[in-house]
């Protein structure tokens, strides 16, 4: 095709709109740089942490999840999102190639080359392609807004206007970024409907949209007049959503991508040590400021999207906790104290030691103190959130400093501490009793093996497995169904401690680390190359967590895991049917923070006559039991249960059983039912005494 | 005001323990030792009015071996300004650690001595009233509350059926209830500082203390093990039971 089919670029538009159209880009590249200033004085407040490593794999993940939408494209109402995302994406890349046949065709002739190629079919597919994204932006912005102000999900909802500041990004909120984004898709087409209307051009199929406009542009009376008018308000239009960028809620369009690639590459779930007990002044953190620069990206980023909240235990049991508000109160709080912070520091160290902050407590006043308590740690504010904001050690980190610092916490929580220092388990059962439970089972212990090398694996209990009553049922049908396929194993009996768990999750990380560093010397001394929990809180920490305390030269399996591979092994054989319908309650530690959901149902799918079915909130999208976090250890505040809750959503598949993986699962779920009386006709089981009572190993 | 806090170790209340098979003791292989709860209550009182009156010293006390150190560093950390600890390996009585006391507070000349009602191992429930009489303060056991003006102290005692309130002029002892406060868990920056605090340890013999014992344990014994009960039909059974059986009724 020729070159005739195409359009004049900048046809119709004065200079003195043109110079207009420059001078407002020179203002908006002042306008980044100024917010880029702004929020990177704010960002290095914070203390240092190291996420520069990794930088091309850093890179791939930052451009699927971001530029990809990777995260977005999981929730149902983000394919409204992906529409105006694209949309925009589209356009602006549109708009630059207009440029490059213009400013820049020009820019190249003066040294000689030709560029340019906006005629012809190129020209005429351009055209569908724009007026497609037009209508893709218009369409999924009016979407956005049904949802935000007709609609107004839950999960939307701000938190509480005293704990927001009165700045301008709070006043545009996402009105004004919508509305922008709605007017530049309306001006935008009927712009190019009245060009079409104005020029007759005769190949106007193409632009499937603006031809259309155009004629009714053209039958209302619209000229060129019109038509340069209209141009002006479309540009001033397009500036007022482009300076809405660093000073909106769209500030998310450039702090996501960088939120996603400065991201957590380390375990799931896993929290930081603290190196220099010894040495160190504070400990955990009060201050804002005490949080890592990342921690404050992290508030930065937010664009309150509420994602964190709809799976979340807390505050869909209306607790204090809810993570979106925590993020965006502790935002405004960082905004609120920079200039303190940023006057302090430029005043040298001695000026900002002598200052006080007068303003709002962080903790007690911003975040509140019940609201750090909440937290179960089950992770689905981190599984939920598309710009890769880790909430759970911000908060554990103000739970440390509370518990080291200033060894305030739940009164119930003191038992635990005690309990695990002088006992060894949170419960404060006595050490010696640790064994009671495989009494006359006839298990190994480590320290009888003449050669601790002769055996498969070491089979690591857990509290839970060891003391309490119910879960003591659950090690024992453990131990039974390894002692029927054969495995050798053994335990540690009464040297095996509490791996810290619950003082780690509530704060109490000094604890944390005397323990990790006494059980890796006990293992260390037995060099077992494979360890099996049933617990997979201590299945977290054995090996996600051990490693950042000492040399860690075993591998962990959790049970499911390893019945998994037993029965594909052939050395279990489930063959006793067991008619009933089941439903898998999946542990977060295990299906969210270590992304494992397959074994536990191929083992369960192996018993004949298990008729295994799944709810909605399943696998990586399981709903906390209530007891993580150390939430086991304290009380739940609130009149509605986490548990209750959760055992309501998986009574909704009617299961007559229902199963897990997880000790303190079933205390939280064992208790639930009974609370709704229903232990005549439903009953919780490990997954383990499914498989021992399938596979007839005897019960004990 | 300066507090004199004397406290026991004895072993964590969910040890089993086991008696040695010659009734002398017990078994201590195994056994986790802690501070003496109530002891644990009377530093954390001390601690607490030191901190109302914003000003004073609480001096921890201990009688026993070297590795007794353990708790006083653990009530250290709580917030204890230092430690002493009367090294001993014989066997005391109850009147010959109340003597050993009263020796230490005529050194140091506290306000007031808080300690335990009595210690979870052997719950004598006799030191702080020996002490008081010894010398010859006023004495407040079983306190559940304690509030000081001045040099006058009243204090609530918990006693069978009800509350008594007592008032007396300091110096005085004072011995806790359970109720009287739960006791603060160590800040870190506490057990940090702990471990620099003074703890002065004091061989038995240098402090000039009469320690014939007066009282000798000459058997321990564990209580009977419960017998496993007997279900009946009926009430009928049951009374007959009871009545020729039990000779109860």
């Amino acid at each position: 095709m020729n070159e005739q089919v195409t359009r004049q670029i900048l046809w119709n538009v004065p200079l003195a709109f043109i110079v207009i159209m420059y001078a407002l880009l020179a203002l908006l590249f002042a306008a980044f740089i100024y917010a880029g200033t702004y929020w990177y004085r704010r960002i290095s407040l914070g203390t240092s942490e190291d996420r520069f490593d990794q930088l091309a794999r850093r890179a791939w993940l930052a451009l699927r999840d971001a530029v990809g939408q990777g995260f977005v494209v999981r929730e149902n109402w983000d394919w409204m999102h992906y529409c105006f995302y694209t949309a925009f994406i589209g356009l602006t890349i549109g708009t630059t190639i207009v440029l490059i046949n213009s400013d820049i065709r020009e820019l190249a002739a003066l040294f000689g080359f030709r560029l340019y190629f906006y005629y012809g079919e190129f020209y005429l597919f351009f055209k569908a392609f724009m007026d497609t994204f037009f209508l893709m932006l218009i369409g999924g912005v009016c979407a956005a807004a049904a949802r935000r102000f007709v609609r107004r999900p839950r999960e939307l909802a701000a938190p509480p206007a005293d704990k927001m500041l009165d700045n301008l990004e709070n006043y545009l909120g996402y009105w004004y970024p919508l509305l922008m984004l709605v007017l530049v898709g309306i001006t935008g087409l009927m712009l190019e409907g009245a060009r079409i209307n104005a020029t007759h051009p005769s190949f106007t199929e193409w632009a499937y949209v603006g031809r259309r406009l155009g004629q009714i542009e053209g039958a209302l009376g619209a000229g060129p007049t019109f038509h340069r008018w209209l141009w002006l308000v479309h540009v001033l239009l397009v500036y007022g959503l482009l300076f809405a960028f660093p000073f909106s809620k769209l500030r998310h369009f450039l702090f996501g991508p960088i939120n996603l690639f400065f991201r957590n590459l380390g375990p799931r779930g896993r929290l930081r040590p603290i190196k220099d007990f010894e040495t160190a002044e504070t400990f955990g953190v009060s201050q804002v400021e005490q949080y890592t620069w990342k921690q404050l990206l992290d508030m930065s980023t937010c664009l309150e999207c509420g994602r964190c909240t709809i799976n979340c235990p807390t505050a869909t049991t209306d607790k204090a906790l809810n993570p979106k508000n925590l993020v965006i109160v502790q935002r405004e709080h960082l905004l609120a104290k920079a200039p303190f912070l940023l006057a302090a520091r430029a005043n040298g160290k001695e000026a900002a030691e002598a200052r006080v902050w007068e303003g709002r407590d962080m903790i007690t006043e911003v975040a509140t103190e019940q609201a750090v308590w909440d937290c179960t740690n089950c992770g689905w504010c981190e599984e939920g959130c598309p710009v890769g904001i880790e909430h759970i050690q911000r908060i554990d980190d103000m739970r440390r400093h509370l518990v080291l610092m200033e060894s305030r916490f739940p009164q119930e929580a003191t038992a635990a501490f005690k309990g695990i220092e002088v006992q060894g388990n949170p419960w404060g059962i006595a050490q010696e009793k640790r064994d009671e439970w495989a009494q006359g089972l006839d298990i190994p212990q480590m320290a009888e093996l003449e050669d601790p090398a002769d055996i498969d694996v070491m089979y690591w209990v857990g509290c839970a497995g060891a003391y309490d009553e119910r879960n003591q049922r659950v090690s024992r049908a453990f131990a039974g169904l390894m002692k029927q396929a054969g495995v050798r194993f053994a335990i540690l009996g009464k040297e095996e401690m509490c791996t810290g768990d619950p003082a780690r999750r509530l704060g109490n990380e000094y604890l944390y680390a005397t323990m990790a560093a006494q059980n890796l010397e006990t293992i260390n001394r037995y060099k077992p190359r494979r360890i099996v929990t049933q617990c997979p809180h201590c299945y977290h920490n054995l090996k996600k967590e051990y490693p950042d305390f000492g040399e860690v030269g075993y591998e962990v399996v959790h049970e499911a895991e390893f019945i998994d591979e037993l029965i594909k092994a052939g050395r279990l054989r489930p063959h006793k049917a067991l008619n009933r319908r089941v439903t898998y309650h999946d542990p977060c530690f295990m299906a969210r923070h270590d992304r494992k959901w397959n074994s536990a149902r191929r083992a369960l799918d192996a018993i004949p006559g298990a008729e295994v079915t799944d709810v909605g909130r399943s696998k990586n999208r399981t709903y906390c039991c209530g007891a993580g976090g150390g939430c086991m250890w304290k009380e739940e505040v609130g009149h509605r249960r986490i548990n209750a809750e959760r055992f309501d959503q998986l009574t909704a598949a009617k299961p007559q059983t229902v199963a897990t993986g997880c000790p303190f699962c079933m205390t939280m779920m064992t208790d639930a039912m009974k609370a709704k009386s229903l232990e005549e006709t439903m009953e919780v089981r490990d997954l383990c005494e499914l498989v021992a009572e399938a596979s007839g190993v005897p019960t004990k | 005001m300066k507090i004199l806090v004397p406290l026991k170790r004895v072993p964590d209340p969910a040890t089993t323990i086991r008696i040695l098979p010659d009734g002398s003791g017990i078994a201590t292989d195994n056994v986790k030792w802690v501070i003496n709860p109530f002891d644990e209550i009377a530093i954390e009182e001390a601690l607490r009015i030191k901190e109302r009156l914003k000003t004073g010293e609480v001096v921890l006390l201990t009688i026993g071996q070297s590795n007794w150190q353990e708790q006083l560093r653990t009530g250290l950390a709580m917030g204890a300004d230092r430690a002493k600890l009367v090294l001993n390996d014989k066997p005391l009585d109850t009147l010959a650690i109340a003597r050993v006391i009263a020796k230490i507070v005529a050194e140091e000349q506290p306000k007031m001595v808080i300690l335990g009602k009595q210690a979870i191992d052997d719950d004598s429930n006799q030191v702080g009233q020996m002490l008081a009489e010894l010398l010859g303060w006023p004495q407040a056991t079983f306190a559940s509350k304690i509030d000081i003006d001045g040099d006058k102290c009243t204090v609530v005692r918990e006693v069978d059926g009800g509350l008594e309130t007592v008032a007396f002029a300091l110096p005085a002892v004072i011995t806790t209830d359970l109720r009287l406060n739960e006791p603060r868990y160590a800040s870190l920056p506490g057990i940090m500082k702990a471990r620099k605090k003074e703890l002065k340890e004091i061989p038995i013999d240098s402090l000039g203390v009469d320690l014939t014992p007066k009282l000798k344990v000459k058997e321990l014994k564990a209580p009977p093990k419960r017998q496993a009960g007997r279900k009946v039909e009926s009430v009928q059974e049951l009374v007959k039971l009871l009545h020729e059986e039990a000779k109860l009724i």
